[in-house]
């Protein structure tokens, strides 16, 4: 090898003319650490080179061929891969529209829970004084705390003094909730105490719950009276609303003063209308039943 | 060799679920693809396992195809692969066509008995060699790849590349009486 006319091994004549014969020579002289030149040279030098090349050479054209394969065998061979790819693919669309479906699912069921969610917050957020709201007052009045603080706000926001058990606690809600006495010219009450029947009574008292309506301007002064900011409407119920609207003082019962509140209650689970009057920093609450009867007096001041 | 675009051409298409296109694809290729399957293999049988498993790779996975390489380089890497993987199994069953040459075709699996004589002559100077010297030489011979295309597909140095085909070829010639006492090849 190191000399430049020495003739090559069989094994490297081979590599050589089989690489000479497929135009990577000069590739293999490189991998052979020689130049094109020293490698042709010592090519020619190599006896039996042509013989050889010759014989390579055609080892290379049969080895070109290959046994055919029989037309039907192939289209058969060939019809089946085609067949079996688009089965694949069949079923591969198969399970991208399973899992579709399984993702819609599992989203379908994850926005029902939020809106179920929501709707639940919802509805807790709107429901009128239950048992959470009302009960409030109750707790706070009987164990003598703030009875403003608690029931007075449940009253503003659902049109409602709540829920009470005990009588008295559901009069302190009622004074802590009425307003403050008006001045004396302003719309008051001034009602002869037994001089009008309960009708005259239920009447004017209907008139209160209503300022808006022209019952509430009536002309006859004695009638008119403070309008308490009126309930929320929506909280009651009709027959609750009406009772409010249209109970008043009973025939018989000493009560004047200014109608300062008008308000429905809930006392020991029977719905109440609840009625305080004001004179002179006394304050006196009348509890009735939805068909205006009375149930209790009680005065504060 | 092919006509490389009008293949990637329909690779393309093949990919994106056109049967047609795929069958136009396997009708090009099928007959090298057989005869690749059958140079490493060195029988018909088993030519014809390998070379249904190597259409069926292909149809496979024209999806995977991306185009970074001519169709016909990746369709003879899969022929290949799929004919080595056979020779293995074969291996393992040890069955005799492992060391000797095939003596007679199945029936129907070859076009026509021209030649047999020579076919038969290659496959005995091809048996000496291990499947991946067979491999090499027919990519080589049989469909005209360059040494960096052969060296891509078996995944070797363009320097073994030109080893075993010269082994491939020397084998042959030796056989053929072109000389008297064979130079040392590996065997199986």
């Amino acid at each position: 090898m190191t000399n430049e006319h020495a003739p090559f091994e069989p094994d490297e004549l081979d590599e050589l003319l089989s690489a000479e014969l497929d135009g990577e020579l000069e590739a293999a002289a490189r991998d052979f650490g020689m130049s094109l030149e020293d490698v042709t040279a010592r090519l020619r030098a190599t006896p039996g080179g042509d013989e050889r090349r010759a014989a390579l050479a055609a080892a290379r054209d049969q080895l070109a061929h290959a046994p055919e394969l029989d037309e039907l065998v192939e289209a058969r061979v060939r019809a089946k891969a085609i067949r079996a790819a688009d089965d694949e693919a069949a079923a591969r669309a198969s399970d991208r529209r399973e899992r579709r479906r399984h993702v819609l699912q599992a989203v379908s069921g994850i926005a029902a829970a939020a809106v179920l969610v929501v709707g639940v917050g919802a509805a807790l957020r709107h429901e009128p004084s239950s048992s959470k709201a009302t009960s409030a007052p109750v707790r706070g009045i009987e164990s003598g705390g703030s009875a403003r603080a608690t029931g007075t706000h449940a009253a503003t926001n659902n049109g409602s003094l709540g829920n009470f058990s005990d009588v008295r606690a559901l009069g302190l809600a009622a004074v802590a909730k009425s307003p403050v006495e008006p001045t004396a010219n302003g719309a008051a009450i001034v009602r002869g105490s037994s001089t009008k029947s309960s009708t005259q009574n239920n009447a004017t008292a209907s008139t209160t719950a209503h300022p808006n309506s022209s019952g509430a301007t009536t002309d006859n002064p004695s009638d008119r009276i403070a309008t308490p900011p009126p309930a929320p409407r929506d909280s009651f119920s009709l027959a609750q609303r009406d009772a409010v609207a249209k109970c008043g003082v009973p025939r018989n019962v000493p009560v004047s003063g200014t109608l300062v509140l008008r308000a429905a209650a809930v006392l020991s689970g029977r719905p109440v209308v609840v009625l305080v009057f004001a004179r002179n920093g006394r304050k006196t609450v009348l509890i009735e039943a939805p068909n205006c009867t009375l149930k209790n007096l009680q005065q504060f001041g | 060799m092919r006509d490389d675009e009008h293949d990637d051409a329909l690779a393309r298409r093949a990919a994106d679920g056109d049967s047609r296109a795929l069958d136009a694809l396997l009708r090009n290729h099928s007959a090298l693809v057989h005869g690749v399957c059958r140079r490493i293999l060195g029988n018909a049988d088993d030519a014809l396992d390998a070379t249904q498993d190597a259409l069926l790779a292909i149809a496979r996975k024209i999806g995977s195809f991306d185009g970074r390489s001519k169709f016909s380089t990746w369709a003879y890497r899969v022929a290949t692969n799929a004919a080595l993987d056979e020779s293995r199994r074969r291996a393992r069953r040890r069955l005799p066509s492992e060391t000797l040459p095939e003596t007679s075709g199945r029936a129907g699996t070859e076009a026509s008995d021209t030649g047999l004589a020579d076919r038969l002559d290659v496959d005995a100077a091809l048996a000496h060699l291990t499947p991946e010297y067979r491999a090499a030489v027919a990519l080589r011979d049989l469909l005209g790849m360059d040494y960096a295309e052969i060296a891509i597909v078996l995944d070797i140095s363009p320097g073994t590349v030109r080893s075993r085909i010269s082994r491939g070829r020397a084998a042959l010639a030796d056989l053929l009486g072109n000389r008297e006492t064979p130079s040392e090849h590996p065997t199986t």
